[in-house]
């Protein structure tokens, strides 16, 4: 489904991705690790084409899309929700998820599709006209979530949705994902709450200082020792 | 003292017309736009010509007005705002102004340095209410000028282009991973703002019974002054600011004295930025940012 080779992205002199590849079969959760600052937001930044890679190559459901406009890739089904949950803070719930259906058309489909993102998040009902900004940070990274759902991803991204959040949060859009997943929704998901990433992931990809040191089975990364202090000790006790 | 605040309501009511297109521009892509006073003189200067030119009926040239000055707008966009570096926050601004003095000496050179007369046909009888004498015109001026804004005020706030203009506003990056065809927003954003301005030129040039080609810089540059006073990028601000404007204007040059008239605006604003930086209504972005 997705197909990522050999990119290499700077920000003037700093290197942050160095020659990333990175593959992804339809139906699957794939996981990207690693510390802060790895490049980890850059790749999908890249791939949701926010930011010019210097070089690679990158293929969505079989064609390249490194010269697709952002929006294009919203038609196709690419859907990107950003670090640190990027609603729009002035605009009303309701407003946030009619925006994510920004690029559709069909009226009766989107009516339907709020209602099954509001059965997904129950909390975001009672607010549907509230401002984005007054919701607490769970909610609001629920309402990242829901918004997205409503553009009919075939491939979704995730950074770090888990960031800052409450157990009890995490716990419950861990159960979203898992779901979406059954749904058949091809997911992508960045954390640093690594061990939780693996346990709902197939595959897994730990990324280092911009490049992929590991990419294997998720089962056999949580078993390595040396990679699990490494990279996910952090966050052991939430999971 | 009632007659008064009809004509500064008046007046005011084509002030909010322009500085609303100030701060549609600011409050969406976060830029000064110093060619704006000329679209509001372009529309002026081309209503009043199509209808001397052309005897079209004053409908038609308004809306021939509105329509050219939109196109400046767009050619504004194309030419002064996506090929320059947002990043440097001067070049947009600079490039702006340069647009602007283009434009007047364009006009300055095509039609000559004096103002255009609108015909005397045109201008409509006076009647009265009561003991307020208003004329058709003045009514005309008004009831277009509310119909505009009301009509800004729903596009915004009520329609999926008003929807991708504040998802704009807030971030363009948010407003991207939406998908939202973000150079499709900026140049309905200088469409709509330049097209409001130049149905404010006609409509003042209705008013005034003619039109300088250097009004942008008197009148026009006005509207900077009360989007500042409205609170950057606040849409009811300009409007309420605008009125508010025209009306002590008027008080102005009755009690006080005509020369005064004109400094009303540009005294209010250094006030407000003195006492109140984030404009009387408050401001719709963070004002540190700016
Ligand atoms: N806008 C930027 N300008 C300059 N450097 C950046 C920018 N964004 C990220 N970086 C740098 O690129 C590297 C990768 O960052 P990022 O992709 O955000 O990592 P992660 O998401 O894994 O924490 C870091 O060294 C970071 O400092
Ligand atoms: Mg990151």
């Amino acid at each position: 489904m997705l197909s990522v080779k050999d990119l290499w992205v700077s920000y003037g002199a700093i290197k942050a991705l160095k020659g990333v590849s990175l593959k992804i079969g339809a139906g699957e959760v794939v996981t990207v690790i690693g510390s802060n600052g790895a490049g980890k937001s850059t790749l999908l930044k890249t791939i949701s084409r926010l930011i010019e890679p210097k070089s690679g190559t990158i293929d969505f459901c079989g064609q390249a899309i490194i010269k697709s406009k952002p929006y294009q890739l919203v038609d196709r089904g690419l859907i990107h929700v950003p670090e640190g949950r990027a609603i729009l803070k002035e605009m009303t719930v309701w407003e946030n998820l009619i925006l994510g259906a920004h690029r559709r058309k069909d009226k009766q489909g989107i009516k339907l599709d709020i209602e099954m993102a509001l059965s997904y998040f129950p909390v975001l009902k009672d607010r549907l006209q509230q401002a984005g900004g007054t919701l607490s940070g769970g909610e609001q990274q629920m309402l990242a979530i829901a918004r997205a759902l409503m553009a009919r991803p075939k491939l979704l991204m995730l950074d770090e949705p888990s960031l800052g959040l409450a157990p009890m949060f995490v716990n419950e859009i861990f159960k979203i994902f898992v779901k979406l997943k059954e749904q058949g929704i091809t997911i992508l998901l960045v954390e640093q709450n690594a061990t939780q990433a693996l346990s709902i992931a197939d595959k897994g990809y730990v990324l280092d200082l911009g490049k992929v040191i590991l990419a294997q089975d998720a089962r056999e990364l949580l078993k390595n020792k040396a990679i699990v202090n490494a990279y996910l000790g952090k966050n052991k006790s939430i999971s | 003292m009632i007659q008064q605040l009809i004509n500064g309501l008046l007046l005011g009511s084509t002030y909010s017309l322009i500085a609303i297109g100030y701060t549609l521009v600011f409050g969406v892509l976060k830029i000064m736009n110093l060619a704006h006073g000329e679209m509001f003189m372009i529309g002026g200067f081309l209503g009043i010509l199509m209808v001397k030119l052309w005897n079209l009926p004053l409908p038609l040239a308004l809306l021939g007005a509105t329509i050219a000055a939109g196109l400046g707008g767009l050619l504004l966009d194309l030419v002064c705002y996506r090929p320059v570096k947002k990043t440097y926050f001067l070049a947009p601004a600079l490039s702006t102004l340069g647009f602007g003095i283009v434009l007047k000496d364009l006009v300055v050179n095509l039609a000559g340095s004096e103002p255009q007369v609108f015909p005397a046909a045109l201008l409509m009888g006076d009647f009265k209410i009561g003991p307020v004498l208003v004329s058709s015109i003045q009514l005309l001026v008004l009831a277009l000028a509310l119909a505009l804004m009301l009509g800004l005020d729903w596009l915004i706030n009520k329609t999926e282009l008003g929807r991708s203009m504040r998802a704009t506003a807030e971030s363009e990056t948010t407003a991207k991973i939406l998908g939202i065809n973000v150079n499709r927003v900026t140049i309905l954003t200088f469409v709509i703002s330049a097209a409001l301005a130049g149905a404010a030129g006609v409509l003042i040039g209705l008013r005034l019974g003619k039109i300088s080609p250097f009004i942008g810089s008197t009148i026009g540059i006005k509207g900077l002054a009360i989007m500042i006073i409205g609170g950057l990028g606040n849409l009811r601000g300009a409007f309420v600011s605008g009125i508010l404007v025209g009306i002590l204007e008027l008080l102005t040059s009755v009690y006080v004295g005509a020369i005064y008239a004109d400094v009303i605006a540009w005294t209010l604003l250094i006030i407000v930025l003195v006492m109140r930086p984030q404009g009387l209504f408050g401001s719709k972005i963070n004002v540190d940012r700016v």
